[in-house]
This record gives structure tokens, C-alpha cells and sequence, in this order.
């Protein structure tokens, strides 16, 4: 009896703690991410195409190599610039703030550019991610999942762009959504 | 006498029932923090103190942070702003084509 308690017991345990370990375990490797591509694609490539692409495979991940490189370049110097943005409107703040004035707006402006670089950062690393991806897969053993990967690449690249244009429409509508505010209130 | 004994051998199991009960609770919340320690999200949360930290001590030591502001400073930091920008061209950076199968030599699907 005792022993049928302590059992039970235990498998109460696992049955909360389970759930949790597997959770902290589903980590996508490259393989499942190109993998999963094709299958969402749903990929078939004739053999004509497949020609084309061993042929073109090596130069290919070169390029593909080196622009990932390259975007990742970009990403940094992009996020250097919008951190040092923030430092000076984090500083503009502080010193708004001793002289009795409310820049609540700024603080929201550094909140938002803070999301936005989030996403920024996100998107730029699963498009770098998924091109040293294809860059280093075999072509020989995988051409579905080279292609399937480019497609892939192609639409986190639109991504992308796309969070990083919100990320500058920001600082380009901070003008009139953030200073002319504070203008008007230091004029008063 | 019997009786006493009795009373004192529930007294027992009521103390040993909330002790276990203690020690299950105390496990239940131990694992998960023990996981959490062990796992990239705590690595990511120790990442984002020290970028704050870093950032902190960038903005003490290399910006003003005490002289008053005036209306002329936050203008001429419109035009700071809009060299700072300068830089930042998205459509030719993240260019579309540049993956494209044109590009790439490659035949569309």
C-alpha cells in the first residue's frame, strides 16, 4: 500500500515536471529548419533543375556565405546606430527631468525603438541563420533543401526590411510624434 | 494510556503529512529555478543585464546628462539625427534581389 502511494506520488511528479522538460528541449537544429521548408513548400525538383544546381552549388555558398557576412556587418552597424540614438535621448531625458520638464514622449520613443530593434535583431539573425544554413548543407545529398532554404531566406530578408523600415520611420517621424512637444513645452 | 498513545501516533502522521507535503512544494519549486539556471534563457537574461550595465556606464561617462535643455538644443538634434540616419539605407541593404533566382543563376520553380 505504502508502496502503491509513493508511486503514485512519484507519477504525479513527472506528470507536472514532463511537460516542462520537453518544452526546454524542442531546439530547431539546421537540418529540421531546411527540412521543414521543403515540407511547407512542398518541393520537388526535376532532374534538369537539379543539374543546374550541383553545378551552381559550390560558387553559390560562397556568395551565400559572404553575404550573410555581410548582413550580419550591416545589422551591427545599423544597431550601433540606433544604441547610440538611445543613449542620447536617454540622456536628453535625464536632463530634461532635473530641470523639472516632462519628456514622458522620449520615453516612449525609446520604448518603441526598443521593440523594434527586438524584431530587428530576430529577423536579421534567421536570415543570416538560414543563409550559413544553405551555405554549408550538401548539395549533392540535398538539393530540395537548398533551394527550399533560398525561399526561406527570400522571405526572412522581406522580414527584415520590413522591421527594419519601422525601425527608421521611427526616428524619421520623431520630429513631429516626439520633439515638437517637448519644443513647445520648453518655449512655453 | 492506550489512548495517549494513539494521539500522539496521529499527532505523528499529521506532522510527517505536512512535512511531505512541505518537501514536494519545495521541489516542485526548486526544479523549474534549477532548469532555469541551466537553460539559454537565463544565459539570454544575464546578456541583457550586462548590455544594460554597459549602457548605463556609456551614457554616465561620455554624454551630458546635466546641463538644462532648450528648445534650440532638441532642434539641432533634428539635424544630428538626420546625418546619424544618413547610413541607414534598408532598400539597398536588404535589397530583395540579392537572393533572387535571377540573381543566383538559378531556374525559378
Amino acid at each position: 500500500m505504502k508502496i502503491q502511494k509513493i508511486a503514485l506520488l512519484l507519477l504525479g511528479i513527472a506528470a507536472i515536471m514532463a511537460p516542462i522538460e520537453v518544452s526546454a528541449q524542442s531546439v530547431s537544429t539546421p537540418d529540421t529548419v531546411l527540412a521543414q521548408a521543403v515540407s511547407d513548400q512542398q518541393l520537388t525538383l526535376s532532374d534538369d533543375k537539379k543539374t543546374i544546381i550541383l553545378a551552381r552549388c559550390v560558387a553559390l555558398q560562397a556568395q551565400l556565405s559572404q553575404l550573410s557576412d555581410k548582413t550580419a556587418t550591416t545589422i551591427r552597424l545599423y544597431l550601433d546606430t540606433y544604441n547610440s540614438t538611445i543613449n542620447d535621448l536617454q540622456a536628453f531625458e535625464l536632463r530634461l527631468a532635473r530641470q523639472g520638464v516632462d519628456g514622458s514622449e522620449i520615453d516612449l520613443l525609446i520604448g518603441k525603438m526598443r521593440g523594434a530593434m527586438d524584431n530587428f535583431t530576430i529577423s536579421g539573425s534567421a536570415y543570416t541563420g538560414t543563409l550559413n544554413d544553405v551555405a554549408s548543407i550538401s548539395c549533392t545529398d540535398h538539393p530540395e533543401e537548398f533551394i527550399a532554404g533560398i525561399a526561406l531566406a527570400r522571405a526572412q530578408l522581406s522580414q527584415l526590411q520590413k522591421n527594419a523600415s519601422q525601425l527608421e520611420q521611427l526616428l524619421i517621424s520623431a520630429p513631429t510624434s516626439t520633439f515638437s512637444q517637448i519644443i513647445k513645452r520648453l518655449s512655453t | 494510556m492506550h489512548g495517549e498513545i494513539e494521539k500522539r501516533i496521529e499527532g505523528l502522521h499529521s506532522g510527517v503529512a505536512v512535512a511531505g507535503a512541505a518537501a514536494i512544494s519545495l521541489a516542485m519549486v526548486l526544479i523549474p529555478f534549477i532548469m532555469f539556471l541551466h537553460s539559454p534563457a537565463y544565459e539570454t537574461v544575464k546578456q541583457i543585464k550586462v548590455g544594460s550595465q554597459l549602457s548605463a556606464t556609456n551614457l554616465n561617462g561620455s554624454y551630458d546628462v546635466t546641463s538644462p535643455v532648450n528648445a534650440i538644443d532638441i532642434i539641432n538634434y533634428e539635424t544630428t539625427l538626420k546625418q546619424k540616419l544618413a547610413i541607414i539605407n534598408n532598400n539597398t541593404d536588404f535589397n530583395q534581389n540579392s537572393i533572387s533566382n535571377e540573381t543566383l543563376g538559378l531556374p525559378n520553380n
